[in-house]
């Protein structure tokens, strides 16, 4: 045998039929991998068929009941934690002689010879998209909320991107509800080996197949060249406009510079290229590439929101100073979470700063304040193409 | 040139089964490594293997139809190996038979093929 027999006492063999009985198989490949069987007294047993030689074959089996049963083949349960919820019985099935079995500990189990962590039962349950994040600090206990969020939302935010390039949609505004579904997919699974999320493909019928796959492999494209340290060549895309796109969505999918998050692996069956690790290195050269491309910059306003779109989530800021006369106008974009904010400034008419960057003449905000709580503000002359105002 | 049609002595009669075709297309196997050896497309027969299952099915090498599906099997059987290997079969490698739901296909190589060289380099799982 490849894995060690345990030297214990065997438990008598009068629990067991020889050879085990197949209820149901659940998952098999050539033969069965994954199956249901019981014990003489009628208990309903999980097996795993792990290892075998010419001197035998070693089944783990652990008691199940329906409910998990039901779980597991619903693809909600993955093997393993099936498996190993309790102790297991090794069972050994020689070719000439009589089997036997002995109780084991999970944690005795050498990892290859289980099914990797996360595995479902069946290949149509494994998550299309898996995002793990991976640091000294990342263990049920020690880990920080953010951590979850930054895994669900660099997702989220990542597909968003390139979807939003694939169907020429501005980045900002409020999606459509049937939209965000394709990029705000189902979590299918939490694994806290690290944090992994793995999430389901969106509802079939939303599915616009093509698209969805032309945007990810841009996504795949991007986060192979984001983690290979030593390819400096230019990430190939068909224009600049993509070229950044895949950039942008790439760069949300890379670990923070510093924080609990080191490392970040992607994986699932929409990634052609098994598992995408990226490091605080990758996120440093897509930035500089960003960089390169994009040309970026932090701006500040002050003034009185004019007009707001709820729906397009963008205002025009009117009465604008700089060094104290009124002189221009500025149009921008907000996040949708500052919604309620710029409503509140916009009916009471509180002049406000908001702080924003400016990316293509294109004002995207991300903090807005009264005007009185900021120390130094700093008017819209700063903007690449103010508009000029009528005041 | 001309294709060996024969199978090896040691299959069953009816070995193919009937309903089985001539092998063709993309195929995707899990091997050990990068490295690919003939060691990695034995059958249980060779290896001396899966002693009660079905005879014929002993003497064939599992494949699968897609990538993803050889990937489910590396992931709930690591022991297999770690890396998947395609390759791209035609008539001359033989006979095959898509079995069952999970995508799993019985490849029954013609006597004398040198299995490995229908199967390109290897792709790491890890």
């Amino acid at each position: 045998m490849y894995l060690n027999i345990p030297t214990t006492d065997s438990l008598p063999n009068d629990l067991l039929d020889n050879p085990l009985p197949i209820d149901r198989v659940l998952y098999e490949a050539g033969e069965p991998i994954v199956y249901l069987t019981h014990t003489k007294h009628g208990q309903t047993l999980l097996a795993y068929f792990s290892d075998e030689s010419k001197e035998g074959v070693v089944t783990f089996l652990t008691s199940i009941s329906k409910a998990r049963c039901n779980l597991l083949e619903a693809g909600c349960l993955s093997v393993r934690e099936a498996l190993t919820a309790s102790s297991l019985w090794f069972h050994l099935s020689r070719p000439n002689g009589e089997p036997q079995f002995w109780v084991i500990d999970p944690s005795d189990i050498p990892n290859e010879f289980l099914p990797l962590e996360g595995t479902p039962l069946l290949p149509e349950h494994e998550s299309v998209f898996r995002t793990r994040a991976i640091g000294e600090h990342i263990a049920l206990g020690k880990m920080p909320a953010s951590v979850v969020g930054f895994v669900a939302d660099a997702t989220r935010s990542a597909l968003k991107t390139l979807l939003d390039f694939t169907y020429d949609i501005p980045a900002e505004g409020r999606p459509r509800k049937n939209y965000s579904r394709l990029y705000d997919l189902p979590i299918q699974r939490f694994t806290f080996a690290s944090f992994e999320l793995g999430f389901a493909a969106p509802d079939e019928e939303l599915f616009p197949n093509d698209e969805m796959q032309q945007a990810v492999q841009k996504l795949e494209a991007g986060l192979v060249w984001a983690a290979c340290p030593i390819n400096n060549d230019t990430l190939i895309a068909e224009s600049d406009a993509e070229r950044v796109a895949v950039l942008r969505a790439s760069l949300m999918l890379t670990p923070p510079i510093s924080g609990a998050i080191s490392e970040i692996e992607i994986s699932g069956t929409w990634i052609k290229h098994g598992r995408i690790k990226l490091t605080r290195q990758s996120r440093r050269k897509v930035n500089g590439e960003l960089h390169k491309l994009n040309k970026e910059k932090v701006v500040t306003c002050c003034g009185r929101i004019g007009e707001i779109d709820g729906d397009k989530l963008s205002f025009i800021l009117r009465e604008v100073t700089v060094n104290g006369n009124q002189e221009c106008e500025c149009k921008g974009f907000f996040e949708e979470s500052l919604l309620d904010d710029m409503n509140l400034f916009y009916f009471e008419g509180t002049r406000v700063a908001v702080v924003g960057v400016e990316r293509r003449e294109r004002l995207s905000v991300i903090a807005v304040a009264p005007e009185n709580t900021i120390e130094e503000p700093v008017g819209c002359g700063e903007l690449t193409n103010p508009t000029k105002t009528i005041c | 040139m001309a294709i060996n049609d024969k199978f090896p002595d040691y299959f069953p009669s009816c070995c193919p089964p009937e309903n089985a075709i001539d092998a063709n297309g993309a195929v995707f196997r899990v091997v050990k490594n990068e490295d690919l050896t003939n060691d990695d497309f034995l059958s249980h027969h060779e290896l001396e293997t899966a002693i009660t299952a079905n005879p014929c099915s002993r003497c064939g090498v599992s494949v699968f139809n897609s990538f993803h599906n050889a990937l489910h099997l590396q992931r709930m059987r690591p022991t297999l190996g770690n890396a998947i290997a395609e390759g791209n079969l035609n008539s001359s490698a033989g006979k095959m038979l898509l079995t069952i739901k999970s995508g799993h296909i019985d490849w029954w190589s013609y006597d004398g093929v040198e299995r490995q060289s229908f199967f390109g380099k290897p792709k790491l799982c890890t």
